[in-house]
């Protein structure tokens, strides 16, 4: 059997994911748990073959059968010439980051978990896996060089 | 970790609902199950050379039978899962420490086929969920029929609304006869549901350790672990020595108030045998005595008890309450292991001093009642005497009439009060 916790402090930090009216990539459940318990029954195998990474964390990139969610982040082809017109630099936490501002929603079916060795829930958020940001946003990146953040307008 | 080659399990209760067997002929979830046939191998003749006639007639229905009245209730009805939703997930949410908990079994195999409710004599509707896990890892097959007997457990755990969902689906038939629509109240006595499980394992041996663990749901390994679960050695060893039967070396079965396991061994178990017979035929009847038992003493600690209880244990006594129900040694040593694992005769007891208590009321007041008649007669003959004695010319003695008729009074009046003290005790 598979146990994942969930502590108060994680379930505040992946609020913005989970509540509607907060800005940012959303999950279309509202709890934390209802995504876990259909990720642990339709991926047992991708847990139960886990194993911690050097940094002590377990990292899972899994892929339902169903869009889960709406990404933060898309890559560049995915916008019209319009949308790619718009692509700006931003504020994130401190970093300045490239956007676009779009009322365009871009559905996921991936999710990405963190967990600690003993299976605590670190974050989990919809969307692809990506590589840290670059220091400078000038900076080369393959990801990050063909993706940008979005920006709810 | 070790999987299970077959298992397959009954969970039981009595129905927390009131209906008549007309009522399902009705309902087109609802079939009766198909009574057992008069000839062939699984028939009545065959098992009435096996088990007595009156044990087969209080569990089954068959072909043309008749049957005292007491027992012509006796029924068993079936509703059959569709195949597509059989499969259950068992998925739970706790919150322990302050952490919200959520875990999957995944490495359990839980299928549920079929939903049955047995009628039996003096209202009583037993129900079983049958499912069967078969190549289920042990631990979750463990954790898996805990979670399902006791339901929702009182320690913060929960089914996960996805599971919740699941149940609720195959179980919806029953819900138009519950008393309570929730689900969780499903049971009717007690705070869950019993066990009947027949596991195998690809073993050459069955290991005492590893049956109790299965018959108390515990993890595997902790009978000889270090957990806060682990049983004490003196507790094991009671149990064990106590409340396992056996007769082959292919299986042992335990015996407990809240189940009964049976585990068999690579040679095999014959299955169907315990699944088809000893559970319709043997635990069942042990059940139904123990709710029978239980919710008369019940009722009669919470003052509710019925005043036809004497004859309804007259009835018991004649159709259900006896210790040999077979011919052969096996049913017998399985009834009276698993009624002493549920603990009839302690109940029976229970029962029997109430009747006792009963008795000795009415008796009092039969002797309060001779008592008021006796003394009007010893007034009479004292009156009669003393008139001979006094005035023998048949002259009125107004005051003599007076006192002998006061003393009277005196005496009904101390009857009455002695009559009442009674009733409040």
């Amino acid at each position: 059997m598979i146990s994942i916790s969930i502590s108060y402090q994680t379930r505040e930090h992946l609020a913005p994911h989970f509540h509607q009216e907060l800005p940012g990539s959303k999950f279309y459940c509202q709890q934390p748990e209802n995504l876990l318990e259909e990720a642990m029954r339709l991926f047992p195998e991708q847990f139960r073959q886990n194993h911690p990474e050097a940094d002590g964390r377990r990292r899972l990139s899994l892929h339902f059968p169903h869009p889960i969610g709406i990404s933060g982040v898309v890559a560049i082809d995915e916008l019209t010439p319009e949308e790619r017109s718009r692509i700006e630099l931003a504020d994130r936490q401190g970093q300045q980051v490239r956007c676009v501002a779009t009322r365009r929603l871009f559905e996921t079916t991936e999710c990405q978990l963190v967990l600690s060795a003993d299976w605590q829930l670190i974050t989990m958020f919809p969307g692809e896996l990506a590589p840290p940001l670059p220091a400078r946003p000038d900076e080369p990146s393959a990801y990050w060089d063909r993706h940008v953040f979005i920006k709810w307008a | 970790m070790q999987t299970s080659s077959y298992s397959h399990a009954f969970l039981v209760g009595s129905l927390n609902g009131r209906m008549k067997p007309s009522q399902l002929e009705a309902d087109p979830q609802w079939g009766e199950a198909q009574k057992i046939p008069f000839d062939g191998m699984a028939g009545y003749a065959n098992l009435c050379s096996i088990y007595y006639k009156g044990h087969v007639d209080a569990m089954l229905q068959a072909e043309g039978q008749d049957r005292p009245r007491f027992l012509s209730c006796v029924s068993h009805y079936v509703h059959r899962v569709a195949a597509d939703a059989q499969q259950v997930p068992l998925s739970t949410v706790s919150v322990r420490d302050g952490n919200t908990v959520v875990q999957h079994l995944d490495g359990y195999q839980l299928r549920i086929c079929a939903i049955h409710l047995y009628f039996f004599p003096l209202d009583t509707i037993l129900f079983a969920l049958e499912i069967d896990d078969t190549g289920s890892e042990l631990n979750d097959l463990t954790m898996g029929h805990f979670l399902l007997a006791n339901w929702c457990w009182e320690g913060g755990m929960c089914f996960h609304d996805n599971t919740r969902n699941a149940l609720s689906n195959v179980l919806s038939p029953l819900v138009p006869y519950l008393k309570d629509e929730l689900l969780k109240n499903l049971i009717g006595g007690g705070n869950k549901m019993k066990l009947f499980q027949v596991i195998q394992l690809e073993t050459s041996a069955v290991a005492d350790d590893t049956l109790y663990e299965l018959a108390t749901s515990s993890r595997i390994g902790s009978v000889n672990g270090d957990t806060w679960l682990t049983p004490s050695e003196q507790y094991y060893q009671k149990i064990i020595d106590n409340n396992i039967v056996s007769a082959f070396n292919s299986w042992k079965g335990l015996a407990l108030m809240d189940s009964f396991t049976v585990l068999g061994t690579h040679n095999g178990i014959r299955p169907e045998a315990w699944t088809n017979l000893y559970f319709p035929l043997i635990y069942l009847r042990a059940v139904f005595e123990k709710t029978f038992c239980f919710s008369r003493n019940n009722a009669y600690r919470e003052d509710r008890a019925k005043s036809n209880l004497a004859s309804e244990i007259a009835l018991m006594e004649k159709y259900y309450f006896y210790d040999n129900i077979s011919y052969n040694f096996l049913p017998n040593m399985l009834y009276q292991a698993m009624a002493k694992g549920l603990g009839i005769k302690e109940e029976r007891e229970e029962l029997s001093k109430q009747v006792k208590e009963k008795e000795d009321t009415n008796n009092s007041l039969i002797m309060a009642a001779i008592s008021v008649f006796a003394i009007f007669s010893v007034a009479f003959d004292f009156y009669s005497l003393m008139k001979a004695w006094i005035a023998p010319d048949d002259s009125d003695l107004p005051m003599f009439a007076l006192g002998v008729s006061a003393l009277s009074f005196l005496g009904t009046i101390t009857v009455v009060l002695y009559l009442t003290s009674l009733r409040r005790r």
